[in-house]
């Protein structure tokens, strides 16, 4: 579709499309995953959702007065990392460690580069890594009710205690909208059919997180273990949505498939080895980083 | 297999112009360009030689009438031509000049010959400007396929359709004639998907016959660029730097090629254009105007009620800031209104949509960041040479941003550069050898003054 547009100079049509649009698709996107969210958690989920969103949009609002560029607001960004990041956090977490993150994601990481477009960094998975630095990995809960660990179980190189199934829909305990790989895919599926983001970086991801287990794999059974690192923990979550943000990802085709695949294999490579549990999102940040300097190769490359 | 080009945008919505018969549009004024010796009250007849401009193109009345008025555009003189009276108009009409018809089969005639025909007919380029003579004469031994582009794929554009589509002869014949004057055996009329009705149009007059053929484009725009309608027919993307000529290619506008039948067959010399009136206008039309009439008794006679007013494309065209401007060398005239506007953007949320758009596979979003901090160097870096200006990038941009707007007037600057550093170059020689003068008058004013002294 195109509109017409009066300007000063060519081309004077433009296409229907729109930041705010884009926005509100990924927002839409993950809807079902919220709703699933306050199905098995309750109102919890919801209010840190609200939380995270809430501080996101207020900062947002504040850093683009200070930095005076046009108010962000209306550009929904702010929402989507809100959510994104609220999406990270485990249902027991405390509200103030959610508003400091979000605080932090959308002012330090995000307003201080100059607002929307312009960070480096994913601001919601910034604030997530963020928040297990400070807090540590309980948010500074003594007591926690555990359920069954899976990544522990998967790191020592078993299979998943839940069954595959379980995790697939989501029927597990974790981060409140990380825990339904379906719900997630689903909102991936909507994206791509309203043309918001192309599959390359999500395909790539999963590809490459998959190839990177079946060569790290030492349990006999490849096929389970693989599809259990794919499902559990932020995985999912990073594959769809974080590592598909616009901002922080690859421009060109080429790009984006390298850095998805870069994404998924960091991901399990630093599951495996590192002591601690934010693989997926270290691995985000790390290949944020690159996303420049990648499209500019690729356009060395391909000319 | 589709023929198409790697990137580009799909504009969606069939044209709703294209089912506009062409109408004839009288004016009862044109402004053309002139020579010297042409003055006011002087009389002309349609087909009358006006003058030969800079580019070699000659340039006949498009009306009979009187001249009215020498004036002024750009440094070069352009007349007024203002018919009489409607009946004036009527027997003028029949007074018309125009070349001899042809009297032989095409196959007698010499590839120099129908050169000459060509130019002394005043053919240009109908969708860029530049003289047809010239252009064929440079690509003369050089090329080894026509393809007569008729995949106009600028939205609000149909005269290049409903050209094909009711004159189909004229452009398969002006075709053969090409052939023949290049030494051919090959041609395609390129068309894209969206124009079906006119490819079998051109299919009706080739019966059995398979000198010219139709190639199916895919629709999408900027199909109509002269590149990628090389790439997308031969299926060889073009080099930086490379012409379609160098690619063995000669593509000419359907319009074009039509206007070079008629001159061979019927002696017309060029005097009039086709153009699709869209927008803000009580009636859409396509009409055959006369060369030079002007845009704003078009609107006029289209019941035109607009805010601004677009010529040559809603991608690629210009605002004109003034309409009492001749239409020459544009195909469409678009009228925009108020509610039309869309404010700019100004944050990049790096989506790549444009570089999906981009059919050169540039990097527009970079190149506009490099453009609007006036980092040349970068942008030259990020091929800004490379760019064909199609608009594309701003077209398919979320954010709104002026990304072709930029780049131009960066491409406009590093050009304005290079033409003042010859300009320099040349200005430093002249100084130098104006330089010496002085020192010789210098030496000549100290021999006189010891020749005093003596």
């Amino acid at each position: 579709m195109k509109k017409r547009n009066i300007r000063e100079s060519a081309p004077f049509i433009a296409g229907n499309d729109t930041v705010s649009g884009m926005m509100l698709d990924v927002l839409i996107a993950l809807m079902p995953a919220l709703a699933w969210s306050v199905y098995t958690f309750g109102v919890r989920a919801l209010l840190i959702a609200a939380t995270a969103v809430l501080t996101s949009v207020i900062c947002d609002l504040v850093m683009s007065l200070i930095v005076r560029r046009r108010v962000g607001i209306t550009d929904l960004s702010a929402c989507v990392s809100g959510l994104v990041l609220a999406f990270t956090f485990p249902s027991y977490v405390p509200l103030y460690v959610v508003a400091a993150s979000a605080a932090f994601g959308t002012v330090v990481i995000k307003g201080a580069f100059g607002g929307i477009g312009k960070n480096i960094l994913n601001p919601a998975v910034c604030g997530r890594v963020f928040a297990s630095a400070v807090w540590g990995q309980n948010f500074g809960m003594t007591a926690i009710a555990t359920g069954v660990d899976v990544s522990a179980t998967l790191k020592a190189g078993e299979l998943s205690p839940v069954p595959l199934v379980n995790m697939f829909i989501g029927d597990m305990d974790g981060a409140i909208g990380e825990v339904s790989t379906l719900l997630l895919l689903a909102g991936f599926a909507y994206l791509v059919l309203r043309k918001t983001v192309t599959w390359h970086i999500t395909v790539a991801y999963l590809a490459g997180a998959a190839g990177t287990c079946a060569l790290l794999c030492t349990h006999f059974d490849i096929m389970r273990w693989t599809l259990g690192q794919l499902f559990s923990g932020a995985l999912m979550l990073c594959a769809v949505f974080a590592a598909n943000d616009t901002v922080t990802s690859p421009m060109t085709a080429v790009g984006k498939l390298v850095y998805g695949a870069g994404c998924g294999a960091l991901a399990i490579v630093l599951r495996t080895y590192l002591p601690y549990g934010e693989g997926a999102y270290l691995a985000v940040l790390a290949m944020n980083l690159l996303a420049r300097p990648i499209d500019a190769a690729v356009k060395k490359i391909f000319g | 297999m589709a023929f198409t080009f790697r990137g580009g945008i799909s504009l969606g919505v069939p044209k709703k112009t294209a089912k506009y018969k062409i109408e004839a549009f009288t004016p009862t004024r044109v402004l053309l360009p002139c020579s010297s010796d042409i003055s006011v009250g002087q009389k002309v007849v349609r087909g009358q030689l006006l003058c030969e401009d800079a580019g070699g193109v000659l340039w006949h009345a498009s009306l009979s009438g009187k001249i009215s008025e020498i004036k002024e555009i750009d440094g070069a003189s352009y007349a007024l031509i203002e018919s009489e009276n409607a009946e004036e108009t009527e027997t003028s009409e029949r007074a018309e000049e125009k070349l001899p018809a042809a009297d032989k089969p095409l196959s007698a005639y010499s590839p120099e010959e129908i050169l000459e025909r060509i130019r002394l007919a005043g053919i240009f380029g109908m969708g860029g400007g530049a003289s047809t003579y010239k252009k064929l004469a440079d690509a003369m031994g050089k090329v080894e396929r026509l393809i007569v582009n008729c995949a106009e794929s600028e939205p609000y554009a149909s005269a290049d359709h409903r050209t094909l589509l009711e004159t189909p002869e004229d452009v398969v014949n002006g075709a053969k004639i090409l052939m023949r004057a290049l030494s051919l055996r090959v041609a395609y009329i390129a068309v894209e998907e969206d124009k079906y009705d006119a490819a079998e149009a051109v299919d009706r007059v080739n019966g059995q016959g398979q000198l010219v053929r139709v190639r199916m484009l895919k629709t999408k725009y900027p199909q109509g660029s002269e590149r990628l309608l090389v790439a997308a027919v031969t299926g060889k993307k073009l080099k930086r730097g490379q012409s379609p000529v160098d690619a063995g290619c000669f593509v000419i506008n359907c319009r074009t090629c039509a206007a070079v039948f008629r001159a061979f067959a019927y002696g017309e010399v060029v005097t009039s254009t086709v153009v699709t009136v869209s927008g803000a206008v009580k009636e859409p039309k396509n009409l055959r105007v006369p060369l030079g009439t002007l845009v704003c008794d078009i609107l006029e006679h289209c019941g035109a009620d607009a805010d601004a007013v677009i010529v040559g494309g809603a991608m690629m065209g210009k605002k004109l800031a003034d309409t009492a401007v001749p239409l020459i060398y544009e195909s469409s005239i678009l009228c925009l209104e108020k509610k039309d506007r869309i404010k700019d953007g100004d944050a990049c949320v790096r989506c790549g949509r444009c570089v999906s758009a981009c059919p050169m596979a540039l990097m527009p979003s970079l190149l506009y960041g490099a453009c609007r901090k006036g980092k040349t160097k970068k942008a030259e870096k990020l091929k800004i040479d490379c760019c064909i200006e199609c608009g594309s990038c701003a077209y398919v941009c979320p954010a709104r941003l002026p990304i072709a707007e930029e780049i131009r007037k960066t491409k406009a600057m590093l050009k304005a550069d290079a033409s003042a550093e010859i300009a320099e170059e040349l200005a430093t020689e002249t100084a130098e050898s104006v330089a010496e003068q002085p020192d010789i008058g210098a030496e000549t004013e100290k021999e006189g003054a010891e020749n005093e002294e003596a």
